[in-house]
């Protein structure tokens, strides 16, 4: 059978640049010895690959041939952030599914990991702060406009932090009725972004219409490195977050200090494997050095 | 609640003619006699639900003295359907948002040509021309505040010949009528079904209203401008303008001339647009700064919060962005919608202008 690969690179401490000393703590530190980190998920048609090597990857920044330094997979705790649409189109009927949704990610997060529960309808409003397990959330509405834009937006904007890897599961029915942001500055913002974000996109009247959402939701999903899921009626959401939370956990993480690449500015990477080519998602690339 | 059902405990209410003149002109006395608050109770009981229709022909009877209670009276009940404002009806009553389009619509218009038609001119009593300034300031936020561009701009063609009149006699008159014609005209061009924004009803008995183009109502932000008391509001709202039409290097040429001020409601549509003018040119320090200042002039408003937040990351200050984000998902409700606010122009106004109203009324 023709494999299909499938490799997530996404840029753990999000492609930002951590110095060799400041990786004792968490958030990022930024020195000559600038290091990048890189979420990379590998698969076989829906098959996780988990017997690669460090050799086994090829990375390129900005065209130009890394030396992964660092090669890991599983060992760092998870931030966890589930974004949740509560708006008026959401039925009661969707609403249990996704408190069923929430408790699975919710036993499936380990002792060290932390997550999150945000909600938005008209408003983005954090139901649950960044804790340890077990999580449990009030997914009561909260106004009957959707502001998927913004809330995607704000999602965007997690903590940095060295020590942990970020995941954002960002769950809606894509319908967009009151958000104040366009399209361009998310996905824009989504190139800056330090975690992977993963859309959920909850349909049960058929595809989404709306070209520019979809379009957005893509951009942001492969910029980070995560994935845009379409579930229809009827479609498990417990299994669907599961799975993209288990593709996140099971990822390798590569580490890389860019040699023969100009900085600053966008810095384009690619990962892919050999001598067999998997699928590989991943995060297609990170700002340096946009503050100084 | 405004229109109440005519019911009573005694049977339901019926439209006599006569017994109906008789209410109106009972509230109008007691108006007239001092009590500010005569309509605005009479508009809560089920007899006003049945007498609205009649208002205008018991109140604006030709054969009827002029005084300016009468045209107050009007104002008010005007003021009071506002209460009930079409933006938020229209979401859940298309009919009750039209039924209430018309009758504001009516009810201004009708009170602008009694306050036009009163016996004195401009120049010969200052009382009098301050109140139909007032009354004519009042009408047109009422309209602003119902976001009804075609009203607006039917309301300016009775009220602009008065004041053109007044000037033409000798008679300086300060208004914001240069101002509103710029707000008409820039939601008759450039009005799209977007969200928060009202549906535009369009009164069946009305003329329709001639086209404007986006250049017209640049032209008349422009005008505006050029008088100094309606300055910075002509220039910041010329400026959200541009920037709605898709004209970004000039929405930030006209932000950058706008002088220093004080309005708050003013101060954050004007911090919050050119932030966002910033961030489309790639300036996201630039952009941030000013999402900040739109931040310190509406403290709890999410729009602002996020757009800081989304800025300072692209900006390369990741930690910054996180805490801005954070306080972005934790801000407490909104005590009111500025952006709303901002698009309801003069309606701010109304109650102030109002109250002066009722002191020149006596």
């Amino acid at each position: 059978m023709k494999p299909v690969v499938i490799l997530t690179v996404a840029l753990a401490a999000h492609a930002a640049l951590i110095g060799a000393q400041g990786a004792q703590g968490t958030g990022v530190y930024r020195s000559r010895a600038e290091v990048v980190v890189i979420d990379a998920a590998v698969s076989d048609g829906r098959k996780p690959i988990t017997h690669l090597t460090k050799n086994d990857f090829e990375l390129r920044d900005n065209g130009v041939v890394q030396e992964v330094l660092d090669f890991s997979r599983e060992t760092l705790p998870l931030d966890v952030t589930v974004t949740i649409d509560i708006s008026g189109s959401m039925t009661p009927a969707k609403r249990g599914m996704v408190y069923r949704a929430v408790d699975q990610i919710s036993a499936a997060l380990k002792p060290d990991d932390r997550g999150s529960v945000v909600t938005f309808a008209t408003r983005v409003i954090e139901r649950r702060p960044l804790l340890p397990p077990p999580m449990e959330a009030d997914l009561s509405p909260n106004g009957s406009g959707t502001a998927v834009r913004d809330a995607l937006l704000l999602s965007l904007t997690s903590t940095p932090a060295v020590d942990r890897r970020q995941f954002g599961l960002f769950m809606t029915d894509g319908e967009d009725t009151t958000s104040y942001f366009d399209a361009r500055t998310v996905t824009e913002t989504a190139r800056h972004a330090s975690g992977q974000t993963t859309i959920v996109l909850v349909r049960d009247n058929g595809k989404l219409k709306d070209k520019d959402a979809r379009q957005m939701f893509q951009a942001v999903a492969t910029t980070t490195g995560g994935e845009v899921v379409e579930l229809d009626r009827g479609d498990d959401l417990s299994r669907a977050f599961l799975a993209a939370l288990e593709s996140f956990r099971t990822s390798y993480v590569l580490r890389y200090s860019p040699v023969g690449v100009a900085s600053p500015g966008w810095h384009e990477v690619s990962v892919t494997t050999k001598p067999k080519r998997y699928n590989v998602r991943a995060r297609r690339g990170y700002w340096a050095d946009v503050s100084r | 609640m405004l229109f109440a059902a005519p019911q009573r405990s005694g049977g339901p209410l019926r439209a006599d003619p006569v017994a109906i003149e008789t209410g109106i002109n009972e509230v109008l006395a007691a108006y007239s006699a001092g009590d500010d608050r005569a309509v605005e109770s009479w508009l809560r009981t089920p007899e006003a639900g049945v007498s609205l229709s009649s208002i205008e022909r018991v109140i604006a009877d030709r054969a009827a003295p002029w005084t300016r209670a009468r045209a107050a009276f009007l104002l008010e009940v005007a003021v009071g359907t506002m209460a009930l404002r079409p933006a938020e009806i229209a979401v859940r009553d298309f009919a009750m948002g039209l039924m209430l389009t018309r009758r504001s619509d009516s009810l201004l218009l009708v009170g602008g040509q009694l306050v036009a038609g009163r016996p004195t001119p401009f120049g010969a009593n200052p009382a009098e021309d301050r109140f139909e300034v007032l009354w004519h300031h009042a009408a047109l936020g009422v309209a602003q505040g119902m976001e009804q561009y075609a009203l607006q701009q039917r309301y300016l063609a009775v009220a602009g010949p008065r004041l053109e009149q007044a000037r033409s006699g000798g008679t300086a008159v300060s208004s914001r009528l240069p101002l509103a014609r710029a707000i008409a005209a820039a939601g008759l061009c450039c009005w799209s079904r977007t969200a928060g924004e009202t549906i535009q009803f369009r009164s069946m008995n009305a003329p329709p209203v001639a086209p404007v183009t986006a250049d017209t109502a640049v032209d008349l932000f422009t005008r505006a401008a050029a008088v100094p008391a309606l300055h910075v509001e002509a220039m910041i709202r010329g400026a959200v303008l541009l920037s709605r039409i898709g004209r970004e290097p000039e929405a930030l040429a006209w932000f950058e001339r706008v002088p220093p001020h004080t309005d708050r409601g003013l101060g954050y549509v004007h911090h919050i647009t050119l932030a966002r003018l910033l961030d489309a040119v790639n300036r996201p320090a630039d952009a941030a700064a000013a999402y900040s200042v739109a931040l310190d002039h509406a403290p709890d408003n999410q729009r602002a919060a996020i757009g800081l937040a989304a800025a300072l990351l692209r900006a390369g200050r990741e930690e910054d962005a996180a805490r801005a984000g954070a306080n972005a998902r934790r801000l407490p409700e909104e005590r009111s919608d500025q952006l709303r606010a901002y698009q309801r122009a003069d309606a701010r106004f109304v109650r102030e202008w109002l109250e002066e109203i009722r002191r020149l009324r006596r």
